[in-house]
């Protein structure tokens, strides 16, 4: 089960006008949405079902560049991705299957998972078996994610997915079948290779000077982390095993 | 000698804050090299002022069954407020800092708050599986609009009248003698008149 962000947090910084720092504009039907750091997107907006029959969807956040979300699971430290969904009785939908995230450095042998880049979470939306054809239901995701860069912002969103309930002869998406363009493994996608993805606090994740200690280390940007490569390590073997779950759950 | 050190601090200080822009999100700080002075007094006249802190503010302590309390219990000292979360990465990168810090200004009349808006609970799991020995508590109500807090970490310094002189937002080392020196000039300077706190 996906942990709860603290929702206090949220609470609390939007009372201080934190969250009004980054105001979450809605598109057309709703089906995307996003604030200065993240665009938010159901894709498609959109599905036609047949009763009993079922769909596949897609759950897409985009960061702008230079900002990265924390992944459901965010490792050591970090803010995890939340979905909840409304949606009326006569559908339901399959939990999301997300990419593994990218390892970000945090410190130490500290390392959290993000996604840097446009990621796509796939789902399936089903159809009762009894729902009755004709009727358009409103499938809502509420979306909350921390944005980070130098520093971080709790925010969240609501898109909307529109469900046509359709006689089975009236062109239902059933089966299901996989949009040829979704980005497929990898946690990142224009660049899956995790090395040259993550973020390093030399790049300016986290923009602290250089520690004054030791002073046989003075001179470098950044001083060496010999527990550093040990983490990354570490949290690749994660990643690899949320791979390898992922997979079985899917086969 | 001393008045000179009384001079240069905040000048290094001003420094250390140029320096730290160029890695921060946003940064607001005292801009205005304060004026060469003879006392501590003259020179605090001449540090810019973000703004005032509210110190009707309550806060909670972490790790205690201390009942919330607000900030005004504090007032007259300097105080050097983080606002932190324990899922804020950039937030936890500098919590060594801040330690390193705080332990060298132990004899310093200095006030270290470090404050997130979750629970008590959390943040002292948080403090004592990673040993981060700080002063921790947590916002008993939403912090006031007057200390600026657009994200996390933000990082507010109080001065002893009440006055808002350094508000920093992004992670940093702030282990770094120009912190401690323009921290202890703030120290140095004169205690508000008895009457309380100004608002």
């Amino acid at each position: 089960m996906m942990p709860r962000p603290p929702v206090r947090a949220l609470r609390a910084y939007a009372a201080a006008g934190l969250l009004a720092a980054a105001p979450v504009a809605a598109h057309a039907a709703q089906a995307s949405a996003e604030t200065d750091q993240v665009a938010v997107r159901l894709v498609p907006g959109r599905v036609r079902i047949a009763p009993g029959g079922a769909a596949r969807i897609a759950l897409r956040l985009e960061p702008s560049p230079g900002w990265h979300i924390y992944a459901p699971d965010p490792g050591d430290v970090g803010l995890p991705l939340r979905v909840e969904w409304e949606m009326p009785e006569d559908v339901s939908v399959a939990p999301l299957a997300w990419p593994p995230a990218a390892p970000l450095f945090v410190d130490r042998d500290w390392t959290s998972l993000v996604y840097s880049t446009a990621v796509e979470a796939e789902g399936e939306i089903r159809a009762a078996a009894d729902a009755e054809p004709g009727r358009t239901l409103r499938v809502a995701a509420r979306v909350a994610w921390g944005a980070c860069r130098e520093v971080c912002l709790p925010q969240s969103a609501s898109v909307v997915l529109e469900v046509d309930v359709v006689a089975a002869t009236h062109g239902a998406t059933t089966p299901l079948a996989r949009r040829p363009d979704a980005p497929r493994a990898g946690p990142l996608v224009r660049d899956a290779s995790p090395l040259r993805t993550v973020p390093h606090p030399r790049r300016g994740l986290t923009p602290l000077p250089r520690p004054p200690r030791p002073a046989a280390r003075r001179g470098a940007a950044w001083p060496a982390r010999p527990r550093a490569s040990r983490s990354r390590h570490r949290c690749a073997r994660a990643a690899a095993r949320r791979t390898a779950r992922g997979r079985s759950a899917r086969s | 000698m001393s008045a000179w050190r009384r001079v240069i601090a905040p000048l290094a200080a001003m420094a250390l804050l140029a320096a730290l822009g160029s890695c921060a999100a946003k940064r607001e700080a005292p801009r205005r090299t304060p004026a060469l002075a003879s006392s501590p007094a003259s020179a605090s006249r001449d540090l810019e002022v973000l703004g005032h802190a509210d110190y009707a503010w309550r806060i909670r302590p972490v790790g205690t069954n201390a009942e919330p309390f607000p900030l005004e219990r504090l007032g007259g000292r300097v105080l050097f407020i983080n606002l932190w979360a324990t899922w804020c990465a950039p937030c936890v990168a500098e919590l060594a800092s801040i330690v390193a810090l705080r332990d060298s200004l132990r004899a310093d009349d200095v006030a270290f708050l470090i404050v997130s808006p979750e629970e008590p609970a959390r943040v002292e799991a948080f403090l004592r599986r990673h040993r981060y020995d700080l002063p921790a508590y947590v916002e008993a109500q939403p912090i006031p609009a007057a200390y600026g807090v657009e994200a996390l970490p933000t990082t507010v310094v109080v001065d002893r009248l009440g006055r808002i002189v350094l508000r920093h937002r992004g992670a940093a080392d702030w282990d770094r003698a120009p912190v401690r020196e323009f921290l202890r000039y703030l120290a140095a300077s004169p205690a508000p008149l008895a009457g309380g706190v100004p608002e």
